[in-house]
């Protein structure tokens, strides 16, 4: 057997044999599937439910899982081996975020990819096809920094302070948030009303929260054609006051201007000159929609449609879509960082820190390290390494290891 | 007085659980109603014009009482029921769906929201708003909003083009009736009853003839569905599936799913394939449809395929196996292959 994925095993292993109090199970976790991602093997087990905490603990600690998932729904028959045969009962509200779907400077200065036909590389997120071969695999290595954390933090956030709590008026009580152990953040919502809910209605809350579809038709924004355009009012519940805002941001710092595709040059030139006397009308109430010369109906809807994606939270429409999504179970480690999978509230959430507070391996062992980038865990700036046999802290270790970038040496 | 009242309701509602539970105390057996010439002449021409136009031809009390008007949804209900054609049973939900939302109309928001209340389990309020200039009436719970709206396509009916505040959805007064439109079209055609003839002699002889009816109706439809499916062409053990089904026998779980799987992979919608299982002993539209649906897996890209022939042989599915099935190792093989030879020069 490998001696790394052997030595991550044990790992993973002894930490749920001494620590299991943040392990969370789910309501009514008797009726939801278990999954089971290995090291030391390839596949999954799936398809198994538990009726006591006690027996996963025992399970996992014997096993060492690199992944432990649950599902989102809840089965009369959890361990039947194929779908149609568990008897779906409702299924818990899910949404993905993470950084993988934001496109983010950073993402260039630590993720990589390889073209596995030609061998050519690339920084950043991997392309449609290779430049070079125009073949479609690839290799990615794809890291983290405190910059993409950030970015999907400030997604969960927006989705539950934006959508869930106002539109929704789903209660913080029925709201959980958990650090996925790697790049983002998953929110759940264990409210009874969307229980029953399927997949099609469940794209209707993607698409509302990402603001797909949207008609400004009924959101204040009507056309009209001579005189003021009436817009959206900040005091008008739902998504017009979300446009209202969105509108005023950009006049409020007017270098977004510049990033509307649509607008032509000589547009977003007079409304950057402009942006102060427009953002005052804007801010009267109610506010009065005065576009200067030369920005007509097309530009300005231009700039609403650009409010509305700014406002719109961004999140893996297929996660919340499958009826029968797995999703990892706090408590958990991730397998690829040793990170913990770390159960969080709306104040946690604010000063979470995944590269102090989801850190849960002490001491050091020596790992030869092939190539990392460079990044910081903890208080400790690491440089990148290439090629080095180095003793390192346990939870850099580990890392390392689950990232495929450092081997145990034979 | 009262009663006049209760069955004014029951008529216009006659889905409702009061109204349900009012044909209940009336105790009325199919025999009476069978001597009833007025309420079988108004069951018939209510269904045949579902079956036509999905309206229903329900009079505005001009010729019948309100007695005969609820009678007569009782009995086409029940020649619904009997005929077990899903087809036939969604013109039907639709035209009497269409019918109850004429009335919605006409109702006060109260009336309205108890109506919900009551039959759907809904949490609608009557609640008047003033936004931007519109007028709303009520407020619906989100979820049940969605759960209505999911069949409906045209953008103002998205999600995010409503107005939601604080988990409710804000609807006009139409919107409301709209909506419930829905739910009721919903009820009627997940409420399946076990129901076979024969029947007293006039309903009876009204079964036949709307048997015959329907069935000319979806047998046209199934060839325009079906043109390119070639049932010649299934294995042996999927024919044996399709007969047992006819038959109304009782499949287990891994028939059921093999045959759906099956006859989605060659190409047959869900509707079609519902059709096939109303006759099972247990059915349920609801539940039937949604492992159809799951099987089928989202926008049409079939998730699952039917077993391989070495699985169905284990589970004693495989039967009166014929020559051609030894060249192959999979149901689905074995239509590609067959398809080939019976496939009509015509094409
Ligand atoms: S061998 Fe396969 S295709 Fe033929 S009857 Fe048996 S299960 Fe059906
Ligand atoms: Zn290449
Ligand atoms: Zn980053």
């Amino acid at each position: 057997m490998d001696k790394t994925e052997e030595f991550l095993k044990n790992q993973f292993a002894a930490y749920y044999q001494r620590k299991h109090e943040g392990l969370t199970m789910p309501p009514d976790y008797e009726k939801r599937e278990f999954a089971f991602f290995w090291f030391t093997r390839r596949g999954a087990l799936r398809h198994t439910s538990f009726t006591k905490k006690e027996e996963l603990i025992q399970f996992i600690a014997n096993e060492g899982p690199a992944h432990i998932f649950y599902s989102a729904a809840k089965y009369r028959k959890p361990d039947a081996p194929q779908m149609p045969l568990k008897e779906w009962e409702g299924a818990n509200l899910i949404f993905d975020i993470d950084a993988d779907h934001l496109i983010l400077p950073c993402q260039k200065l630590h993720d990589r990819w390889l073209c596995t036909e030609c061998s050519t590389r690339g920084k950043g997120q991997r392309p449609e096809a290779c430049p070079n071969c125009g073949a479609h695999a690839f290799q990615e290595l794809k890291w983290m920094c405190k910059e993409c954390l950030d970015a999907a933090k400030s997604e969960a956030i927006k989705i539950i302070e934006e959508f869930l709590l106002p539109d929704f008026g789903i209660v913080h009580k029925d709201i959980m948030i958990v650090f996925s152990g790697h790049r983002g953040y998953h929110v759940h919502c264990f409210t009874e009303e969307v229980q029953p809910l399927g997949s099609a209605e469940r794209r209707e809350i993607v698409d509302y929260v990402s603001g797909v579809g949207l008609d400004f038709l009924h959101h204040g924004l009507v056309d009209q054609s001579y005189g003021i355009p009436k817009g959206p009012d900040t005091r008008t519940p739902g998504w017009e006051q979300k446009i209202a805002r969105g509108i005023k941001a950009i006049f409020k710092s007017p270098s977004k201007i510049s990033e509307i595709t649509q607008l032509k040059a000589s547009q977003k030139e007079i409304l950057t000159r402009d942006a102060a006397s427009i953002l005052r009308q804007l801010e009267e109430s109610p506010p009065r929609y005065v576009m200067p010369k030369g920005i007509g109906k097309v530009a300005w809807r231009a700039i609403a449609q650009f409010a509305v994606e700014q406002m719109g939270a961004k999140v893996d429409e297929p996660v919340t879509t499958d009826i029968h999504r797995l999703i990892r179970l706090p408590g958990s480690l991730h397998g690829k960082t040793g990170f913990l999978v770390k159960q969080l509230d709306m104040n946690s959430l604010e000063k979470f820190d995944p590269f102090s507070d989801a850190q849960v391996f002490e001491g050091s062992t020596e790992v030869f390290v092939k190539e990392s980038p460079g990044f910081s865990l903890g208080n400790t700036e690491y440089p990148p390494m290439r090629e080095c046999e180095c003793e390192l802290p346990l939870s850099v270790a580990i890392l390392l290891l689950g990232k495929g970038v450092a081997i145990i040496n034979e | 007085m009262l009663e006049d009242t209760k069955i004014y309701e029951a008529a216009k509602y006659p889905w409702s659980i009061s109204a349900r539970r009012l044909l209940k105390e009336l105790d009325i057996s199919l025999k009476e109603i069978d001597a009833d010439a007025q309420a079988l002449q108004l069951a018939r021409s209510r269904l045949l014009q579902a079956l036509e136009t999905k309206e229903s031809a329900s009079p505005e009390r001009k010729t019948s009482s309100e007695f005969v008007e609820l009678t007569s949804f009782f009995v086409a209900k029940v020649m619904v029921d009997a005929i077990k054609s899903m087809f036939f049973r969604r013109r039907w939900a639709t035209a009497e769906a269409k019918r109850a939302e004429r009335y919605f109309f006409k109702e006060s928001d109260l009336k309205l929201a108890q109506l919900a209340t009551r039959n759907f389990n809904w949490q609608l309020d009557p609640k008047p708003t003033r936004i931007a200039g519109r007028e709303f009436s009520h407020r619906l719970h989100f979820a049940n909003y969605l759960a209505a709206t999911a069949g409906f396509h045209e953008r103002e009916w998205k999600l995010v083009n409503k107005r939601m505040v604080s988990g409710y959805v804000l609807l006009r007064k139409g919107d409301t009736a709209r909506v419930l439109r829905a739910a009721v079209e919903q009820l009627l055609i997940s409420d399946v009853k076990q129901v076979t003839p024969p029947f007293p002699p006039n309903i009876q002889q009204f079964y036949e003839e709307l048997e015959v009816i329907v069935r000319g109706r979806t047998e046209r439809m199934k060839q325009e569905i079906m043109g390119e499916i070639i049932p010649e062409a299934f294995p042996p053990c999927i024919q044996a599936l399709l007969g047992d089904m006819a038959e109304g026998k009782p499949l287990s779980h891994i028939a059921r799913f093999t045959i759906t799987s099956f006859l989605l992979n060659v190409g047959m919608d869900v509707d079609s394939i519902l059709n096939l299982f109303v006759k099972a002993p247990d059915f349920r539209e609801d539940l039937a449809r949604y492992q159809i649906e799951h099987i089928a897996g989202k926008r049409g890209s079939t998730e699952y395929t039917p077993p391989a022939c070495a699985y169905l042989v284990s589970t004693r599915l495989c039967v009166k196996k014929d020559k051609y099935c030894e060249f192959i190792r999979h149901p689905l093989a074995y239509y590609r292959r067959r398809r080939k030879w019976i496939k009509p020069k015509s094409s």
